[in-house]
């Protein structure tokens, strides 16, 4: 394979004919013999040019635009993408050396992700022309988000200034900053080694310290459509939707909430118990976001607490709770709380019902050994929350979990719970993380968050099981799972906590599930027959992504949620007859999937979506304060490529951008040959 | 119509019209038809009656195509140069909106 390229890359052919013409003709006239040159090694070869001049590097991830109000953050490429000379960068010794190069070239450096870090990135910015970066692989380095995520506190005078916290005092804020050339990570070791071993061969400066062309270089198009805000690019939506096409989409998907027992009766004041997570996650580059710790942990674990109740109360275990419990997984909470902005309560429910509000932010590791519960220190009835904390802490020694509360004095982490506060601060929200104070998860936001990280931090904290995260998560969802029950039940009757228990099983099939795997017997289960054949073998993206596509996650969440939460309906056999009819209550929805036994079943249950594309978009308001406005830039292709490109001389009478293109490609058959 | 034909009144009568009120609705192609037209009877031609008139009205028409030309010119350099700053007005001016920032 390697071989075969190797010849048409070097194609003889082409550097016979090619010098000789050459020769005859002179430089003048090389544009058009080379076209010609071209012409008859198409019909004799039948190999396209392209294949002979360029070489594809397909394995890489991107980075792309987004706006808010404001701004427009991640990376773009010139239209007609951008050209760079490759050069090795490994060391801060290499980085000098590109920093004081005599060439007045642009460069693309070829960095590992131990050196790409926003200091050097502004080191080389202001010593040499950039056209793009690639970085090398994955193995560690930082968190991208910046270091203070915005939240409740933004208007709040003391939290803004003496009480501010740094969350993430690992973060860079590189993810928050715009890059005018593309960023690819480019990740398999074959594409490593072939870009390597070209700037090796073609790139290393002779003794006297000069470089000789041909020299390797990079050809990278990464062009987004977006003008520079959200407003600008709504409006152009709209005035160049016929000429032009869209500029831009409003990131947003749909939040899905259920209910372990239909809730038919009107709620009284501070009655609902509500647990909630968020299902997605952010990187610099796009949908590819592993977010192992940052919303994986809290979202499993509570869907692992949410089997564990719904096994329970299926096999008629539980007597049914005073209170109602809730679940609420928000879509898009990574830029500025989307989901939870927005969340569409049914008529019945105001956020005076609210009683109180468990969240499950970044859960996977520990601090201190424990994991720590977080209040805000001016919100919620003293007596509610000490009794909510008490629940908490009684069910973690059932189940194995440390849990101890945060300094009183420290304002919320990030959390959506700070959304509801912000309109209601009667309601008890507690925070369970693990970090007491800064952020203990040092990858918060960035791609670096997978799943091996956190396994090796995890046995870096002495639990060498390799099963140690399923564990860890099972144990905090029975946890969860029966500090619910037991707020519902208000301590009357007395519940049974021994009958809930959440299965490790269950938490590992959905980590496998959702961060490995998405063809699992799982998700074969929770979807029809026909869609198991389109689950990837690979882990879905868990990036929001525009409203207009419906993100798969959140449509597994919500059939898991059926699932585990529902009841089959053994009596309906048909597709057509799984819904509701008129002599059935309303409120229950219905899904039909293959279930437990691949039969095709189907089931009813309090389980909803409820749209998560920020009220902003509705308002029209795109510079609002209130709620997120970040939308995602439209692209058309994306795409890197290695050739060689000749002395600059050859090329510097062709004066548009356009011709110049082509003619380096002509140059370039030549060079290749050399 | 074929010029060489037509009586001269005739010929008269067309350039008028051409100039005002035809002129202005096809800006300025009209007046550069008229333009060339009618140059070689208002000014290479031997005299005859109505050449005057004829001679004005290419004139006039010569006149309005540069008048025309330049605030055309000006207007495209300014339309170009600011249409980013002039924000909403800007975009939906615009026919085809370019792509990026």
């Amino acid at each position: 394979m390697e071989t075969n390229n190797e010849k048409k890359w070097n194609s003889v052919m082409i550097t016979v004919l090619y010098s000789r013409i050459d020769y005859v003709f002179g430089i003048w006239y090389k544009p058009k013999v080379c076209y010609l040159v071209i012409v008859i090694n198409e019909v004799a070869h039948g190999q396209t040019v392209n294949k002979l001049v360029y070489r594809d590097i397909t394995s890489f991830n991107y980075c792309v635009r987004y706006t808010n109000k404001n701004h427009s953050i991640g990376c773009t490429s010139k239209y007609w993408r951008n050209v760079g000379v490759l050069h090795l960068v490994e060391s801060f010794s290499d980085m000098n050396k590109l920093a004081t190069s005599k060439l007045d070239i642009d460069y693309v450096p070829l960095m590992t992700p131990k050196l790409f870090n926003l200091d050097n990135v502004n080191f080389l910015m202001s010593k040499r022309k950039i056209a793009g970066i690639i970085i090398l692989g994955a193995n560690d380095t930082a968190s991208d988000d910046k270091e203070i995520p915005d939240g409740m506190y933004v208007d709040n005078s003391q939290y803004q200034s003496c009480k501010r916290i740094e969350w993430n005092p690992h973060g860079s804020g590189m993810l928050y900053k715009s890059f005018d050339f593309p960023i690819f990570r480019v990740y398999m070791e074959d594409d490593i080694q072939r870009l390597k071993q070209c700037y090796l061969k073609h790139n290393m400066p002779t003794s006297k310290g000069e470089l000789i062309y041909p020299l390797c270089a990079v050809q990278m198009g990464d062009f987004m459509f977006t003008p520079s805000n959200t407003e600008v690019c709504m409006r152009r939506n709209i005035a160049g939707s016929l000429t032009s096409g869209g500029f831009c989409d409003p990131l947003g998907d749909s939040n899905v909430w259920s209910t372990l027992y239909p809730m038919n009766n009107p709620l009284k004041e501070r009655e609902l118990i509500i647990a909630a997570a968020q299902l997605d996650s952010i990187s610099q580059f796009y949908n590819f976001a592993p977010g192992t710790d940052n919303d994986a942990s809290g979202f499993i674990t509570l869907l692992s607490a949410a089997y564990a109740l719904g096994k329970a109360k299926n096999s008629n275990k539980l007597t049914k709770p005073k209170k109602p419990i809730m679940f609420a997984f928000f879509q898009g909470e990574s830029w500025d709380y989307i989901g939870s902005s927005r969340m569409d309560w049914p008529a019945n429910i105001t956020l005076k019902n609210i009683g109180q509000f468990l969240e499950l932010r970044q859960v996977g590791l520990e601090d201190e050994k424990s994991l720590w519960a977080h209040f805000d220190p001016s919100s919620g009835d003293k007596s509610r929350n000490d009794a909510f904390f008490a629940a908490l802490v009684k069910a973690g020694t059932g189940a194995g979990v440390n849990i101890s509360k945060a300094s009183n004095d420290l304002p919320l982490p990030p959390a959506s719970v700070q959304r509801f506060l912000r309109k209601d601060s009667g309601l008890s929200g507690l925070v369970l993380t693990d970090h007491k104070k800064n952020f203990t998860n040092a990858y918060y936001n960035s791609h670096y968050d997978s799943l091996n990280q956190v396994m090796d931090k995890l046995s870096s904290q002495g639990l060498r099981d390799p099963n140690s995260l399923s564990k860890h998560l099972t144990r905090l969802a029975t946890t969860v799972a029966r500090t619910l029950y037991m707020l519902a039940s208000d301590s009357n009757p007395t519940p049974d906590l021994s009958k809930i228990t959440a299965d490790e099983d269950m938490t590992s099939e959905l980590l496998h599930c959702f961060l490995q795997n998405a063809s699992c017997t799982l998700f074969q289960q929770v979807v029809s027959n026909s869609n198991a054949k389109n689950l990837p073998s690979s882990a879905y993206p868990r990036m929001v992504g525009v409203s207009q596509s419906p993100n798969q996650v959140t449509n597994l969440t919500n059939h898991l949620m059926m699932y585990f939460t529902g009841n089959q309906l053994a009596d309906v056999t048909k597709q057509s007859n799984c819904k509701s009819n008129t002599s059935d209550n309303s409120a229950y929805n219905y899904l039909w999937f293959q279930g437990q036994d691949f039969k095709n079943v189907c089931y009813r249950g309090t389980v909803y979506y409820s749209p998560a594309v920020s009220p902003a978009f509705l308002l029209k308001d795109y510079k609002s304060k209130n709620y997120s406005t970040w939308a995602e830039s439209r692209w058309q292709s994306v795409d890197l490529k290695m050739f060689l490109v000749p002395n600059p001389s050859l090329q510097t009478h062709v004066s548009s951008d356009y011709i110049r293109r082509y003619y380096r490609l002509c140059c370039t058959c030549h060079m290749c040959g050399c | 119509m074929n010029l060489e034909k037509t009586t001269d009144e005739e010929k008269v009568n067309v350039c008028r019209l051409y100039t005002n009120p035809v002129g202005f609705l096809f800006l300025p192609f009209a007046w550069v038809i008229n333009i060339v037209w009618f140059y070689k009877y208002a000014f290479t031609t031997p005299p005859f009656q109505g050449q005057a008139e004829i001679k004005k009205y290419v004139i006039r028409s010569a006149i309005g195509t540069i008048i025309f030309l330049i605030a055309f010119i000006i207007w495209n350099v300014e339309f170009q140069r600011n249409r980013q700053s002039w924000g909403a007005i800007g975009d939906t001016l615009s026919f085809v909106i370019p792509k990026g920032a």
